[in-house]
C-alpha cells in the first residue's frame, strides 16, 4: 500500500504540488489525471525516491521513501514519459541490467523475459542495439524490463504515449492482471477513456493541489469523466 | 533568412554556454563566486597556453630569422592549426552537424536547410576559434616581433585568424559526412574511431617527443620545406603576404575560407535533412528464429560496473579523452625503456639513475594517467538517462563506487604494465617498484574519487551532444587544473625544500591516503545528498 502523506514541493517561489495526501491500497489501478504542468510528473518522482521529499513524506507498505529509498525501490518499478535509456546496450542488456539489479533470480526472469517479450513482439529484436529501436520499442523495453521483476508497485508517467494501439491493450492487460494479483498501479494520464476505463480510482490534480480522489464511480457520479474534469479543472 | 538564421544561432549560443545562467543577478553569492572563479581560472589556463606556445614559437623563430627563413614559421603555423581544425572537425562534426539531438526538431520549424546547418556550423566555428588563440595567434605575435609591426599587418593578422577555420572546417565537414556514411552500418564502428583516433595520437606523441630533431630539420631543410608548404597548402602564403601588408592577399584568403563553407555547406543543405536521417539511421536486423534468453545472475554492483564499461566504450569521444593519459605513460615508458641510457647517466651522474629514477617514475605513475579520470564527466553524462540510476533499488554509494571503479579499471592496468617497463628502464630495486606502484595507484584513486566530486559540483545534465560535457565542461576543466596543480605543487615543495626523496616520498603517500579518506567521507555524506538532488 502506498501512501502520500501531505506532500508538498516547490520549484523555486512557484508551488509544484501543495500538501498532496492520498492513499493507493493493494490492487488498485490508480488513475492520476490533471493538466500540464498540474504537479503529476513531480508527485510520480517523488514516489518512485527520483526527486527528494523536501515536506511530507511517502510511504510504501509503511517503510518511508524519504528515510529508505532503496528498500522501497526494491518494491517498484517506474516507467518514465519519455524512454530515455541506454543506447550503448541492447534490448536484453537492459533487461538483464535491471534485473541483476533487483536480484531477479535466473529461472524467473527467463520465463518473464520471453513471456513479456514475445507479447511485445520484441523477442527478434531482443539483442539489437537500443540505438537502432524507435521510440515504442524502446518503451516496449521499460516496460518489459519493469515487469520482468514483479513489482509490488508499478509507477507510470504517461505510460501509453508512443505504443501502438496493440501494444497499449497488452500492456493494460498485464496492469489489470498485476492488480488481480494483489499488487497495485499508480499511473498519470491524459487519455480520460483510459482512466475511465482502466482505473477502480482516480485523482485529479490541479495546480499542485488535489480537488478530486476516490473510486471512478463516485468522483464521476452521473456525468462522464471528460465533464467532471473539465469542470473542476475551470 | 539573416533574421531566422540570427535567432537560430542566438538560441543555440545561449543553449551550449548559457550566459544568463552563469551571470545572472538571481543566482546565489556561492553561485557567483563560483562563477568568478571560473573565469578567472579559465583566464589563467587561456594565458598559460598562449605564453607557451609564443616561446615554443618564439625559439623557432629566431632561429628562422637568423637564416632569412622567417616565413615559413607562419606557413609552419598555418599548417599545424589546418591539420589540428581538420581532425577536430572531422570528430566533432558528426556530433554538431549531423547527429544533434534538436535537428530534427529543428527541421521541422519553417527555416531554411542552410539556416540550420550555418547555426550549428557557428558552434563549431566559436569551438575552433579558441584553437586560433592556442595555435595561430602566438605564431603571428612572434612574427611580427621580428619582421615588423605595420596597421595593415596588424588588419591582415586579424581578418586571417577569423577566416583560418573556415576552410579546415568545410573540408573536415565532408570528410565526417563521408566517414559517418560509411561506418553507420558498422557493429563496431566505436572501436574503429577509438583505434583510428589512438593511432593519430601515438603519431602526434612521437612527433612532439622528436620535436628537438625535428626542429633541427626544420632549420637545415628550411627552403625545401617553404617550397613543399606553400604548394601543399597554398592559401598559408596569402597569409604570410596577408601579414607583410598586402591587404587583397588578406582578402583572397578570407574570400577563399567563405567560398569553400558556401560552397560545401550550399550542397549540403540542399539534402540536409536526407544527410540526417541516413546518418541517424540503423539497421535492424530482425531475428525471426526464437532463441533461449541465457542470462546469468550478476551482482547489482556487478551490473552496474558492466553498464559502466558498456556506456563508456560507447563513446569513442570519451574513450580518446580519458585514453590520452594512460597512453601517455604506457608510450613514454617504452620511449624510456629504448632511450641511450648513458645519456641518462651522464645527466644523473649515477649508473642506476639514484633518485632521480624514482623520481622520475613516481611522477609519471601519479599524475600522467590522472590527467582526465572518467569520473569528472560521468555523472554529467547519464543526462536525460540519470532516472535509470535515481529509480533503482541501488544504493548510491554503489553507484559512485562502480563510477569511481570504471576509472580504476581503465588507469591500474597501465599504471602495472608502465611500472614494469619503468622498472627495467630506470633499474628500479623492489623497494623503488612498490614505492612508485603504490603512489600511482594511490594517486589515481585520489584523482578519479575528486573528479566525482568535481562532477557532482557542475553536473550538467542538460545537454545536446555529448562532446560538450566531455570536452568543454567545467568540471572536466577544473579537474585536469587540479591535477595539474597538484603536480606542479609537489614537484616545487620537492625541488626548494630539498628533502630527501624516500621520505618526501612517503609523507606525499601519506597526506593522499588522509586525502583519499576524506573524499571517500565527503561522497558518502555531501556526494550521496548532491546525487539524490539530481533530477
Amino acid at each position: 500500500m502506498l501512501e502520500i502523506r501531505n506532500y508538498s514541493k516547490s520549484y523555486g517561489n512557484k508551488v509544484a504540488v501543495k500538501n498532496l495526501t492520498l492513499t493507493i491500497e493493494n490492487g488498485d489501478i490508480y488513475g492520476f489525471i490533471g493538466h500540464n504542468g498540474a504537479g503529476k510528473t513531480t508527485t510520480i518522482k517523488a514516489i518512485t525516491g527520483i526527486m527528494p521529499i523536501e515536506q511530507g513524506d511517502i510511504l510504501l507498505d509503511g517503510v518511508s521513501v524519504k528515510r529508505s529509498p532503496t528498500e522501497c525501490k526494491k518494491k517498484m518499478a517506474y516507467i518514465p514519459d519519455t524512454p530515455d535509456i541506454y543506447e550503448s546496450m541492447s534490448g536484453l542488456k537492459f533487461i538483464k541490467f535491471i534485473c541483476d539489479i533487483y536480484e531477479v533470480p535466473v529461472k524467473t526472469r527467463e520465463n518473464n523475459i520471453k513471456k513479456y517479450a514475445e507479447s511485445f513482439e520484441m523477442l527478434g529484436d531482443l539483442t539489437a542495439p537500443i540505438s537502432s529501436y524507435s521510440h515504442g520499442m524502446r518503451q516496449k523495453i521499460n516496460i518489459i524490463a519493469a515487469l520482468a521483476h514483479e513489482p509490488k508497485l508499478m509507477v507510470l508517467d504517461e505510460p501509453f504515449v508512443g505504443l501502438d494501439p496493440k501494444a497499449a491493450h497488452i500492456l493494460k492487460e498485464y496492469m489489470r492482471q498485476m492488480c488481480s494479483t494483489g499488487a497495485s498501479i499508480f499511473f498519470s494520464t491524459h487519455v480520460l477513456e483510459v482512466a475511465e476505463k482502466l482505473c477502480n480510482k482516480i485523482a485529479i490534480i490541479k495546480s499542485g493541489e488535489l480537488i478530486r480522489s476516490g473510486p471512478i464511480a463516485e468522483v464521476r457520479g452521473d456525468s462522464s469523466l471528460e465533464d467532471i474534469f473539465l469542470e473542476l479543472s475551470e | 533568412m539573416t533574421k531566422k538564421f540570427l535567432l537560430l544561432a542566438k538560441t543555440s549560443i545561449a543553449i551550449t554556454f548559457n550566459p544568463r545562467r552563469m551571470f545572472s543577478k538571481q543566482n546565489s553569492k556561492a553561485t557567483k563566486g563560483k562563477t568568478t572563479g571560473y573565469l578567472i581560472l579559465a583566464l589563467i589556463l587561456a594565458v598559460y597556453i598562449f605564453g607557451f606556445s609564443t616561446s615554443t614559437y618564439y625559439v623557432l623563430g629566431n632561429a628562422l630569422n637568423s637564416i632569412n627563413s622567417l616565413r615559413l614559421l607562419i606557413y609552419l603555423a598555418i599548417f599545424s592549426y589546418t591539420a589540428v581544425t581538420l581532425l577536430i572537425s572531422i570528430i566533432s562534426a558528426q556530433g554538431y552537424l549531423y547527429k544533434s539531438k534538436d535537428l530534427p526538431m529543428l527541421l521541422s520549424l519553417p527555416i531554411s536547410q542552410f539556416s540550420v546547418l550555418l547555426s550549428k556550423f557557428l558552434l563549431l566555428y566559436l569551438y575552433e576559434l579558441l584553437y586560433v588563440i592556442m595555435i595561430l595567434l602566438p605564431a603571428f605575435c612572434v612574427y611580427f616581433y621580428f619582421a615588423g609591426i605595420t596597421v595593415l599587418g596588424i588588419i591582415g593578422a586579424f581578418l586571417c585568424c577569423l577566416a583560418a577555420p573556415l576552410l579546415p572546417l568545410a573540408v573536415g565537414s565532408i570528410l565526417s559526412f563521408f566517414i559517418g556514411l560509411l561506418t553507420r552500418r558498422m557493429r563496431r564502428k566505436n572501436f574503429l574511431t577509438i583505434i583510428l583516433s589512438l593511432g593519430f595520437m601515438v603519431g602526434w606523441i612521437i612527433l612532439v617527443q622528436n620535436s628537438g630533431s625535428i626542429l633541427e630539420y626544420v632549420i637545415a631543410n628550411s627552403e625545401t620545406l617553404q617550397q613543399a608548404l606553400t604548394k601543399f597548402y597554398f592559401p598559408s602564403v596569402l597569409v604570410a603576404d596577408g601579414l607583410d601588408g598586402d591587404i587583397i592577399k588578406t582578402l583572397l584568403f578570407v574570400l577563399v575560407g567563405v567560398a569553400a563553407i558556401v560552397l560545401v555547406f550550399g550542397l549540403i543543405s540542399r539534402k540536409y535533412s536526407d544527410i540526417i536521417a541516413i546518418m541517424t539511421s540503423t539497421n535492424l536486423k530482425k531475428k525471426n528464429k526464437a532463441y533461449t534468453i541465457n542470462t546469468k545472475h550478476r551482482s547489482a554492483f556487478g551490473a552496474m560496473i558492466k553498464k559502466e564499461l558498456s556506456c563508456y566504450f560507447s563513446s569513442s569521444i570519451y574513450v580518446m579523452n580519458t585514453i590520452t593519459g594512460p597512453l601517455l605513460l604506457v608510450i613514454g615508458s617504452v620511449a624510456l625503456l629504448f632511450m641511450d641510457k648513458e645519456q641518462l647517466s651522464a645527466y644523473t651522474g649515477d649508473v642506476n639513475f639514484g633518485q632521480f629514477g624514482v623520481a622520475l617514475a613516481a611522477v609519471m605513475l601519479a599524475f600522467i594517467p590522472s590527467i582526465s579520470p572518467t569520473t569528472c564527466s560521468s555523472i554529467s553524462l547519464e543526462g536525460k538517462k540519470l532516472w535509470i540510476y535515481k529509480s533503482i533499488p541501488a544504493d548510491v554509494k554503489d553507484i559512485l563506487k562502480a563510477k569511481t571503479a570504471l576509472n580504476l579499471i581503465i588507469t591500474v592496468p597501465e599504471i602495472l604494465i608502465s611500472s614494469v617497463l619503468l622498472s627495467f628502464a630506470l633499474r628500479l630495486s623492489v623497494t623503488d617498484y612498490i614505492l612508485v606502484v603504490a603512489l600511482g595507484i594511490v594517486f589515481n584513486l585520489f584523482f578519479s574519487l575528486t573528479g566525482l566530486i568535481i562532477n557532482l559540483s557542475y553536473p550538467k545534465l542538460d545537454f545536446e551532444n555529448e562532446t560538450v560535457v566531455i570536452k568543454q565542461s567545467m568540471s572536466v576543466f577544473l579537474t585536469m587544473l587540479l591535477t595539474f596543480g597538484f603536480m606542479i605543487t609537489t614537484i616545487l615543495i620537492y625541488v626548494f625544500t630539498g628533502f630527501d626523496f624516500y621520505i618526501f616520498a612517503l609523507a606525499v603517500l601519506l597526506v593522499v591516503v588522509i586525502l583519499i579518506l576524506l573524499c571517500i567521507r565527503i561522497l558518502k555524506s555531501w556526494g550521496v545528498r548532491k546525487f539524490n538532488g539530481l533530477y
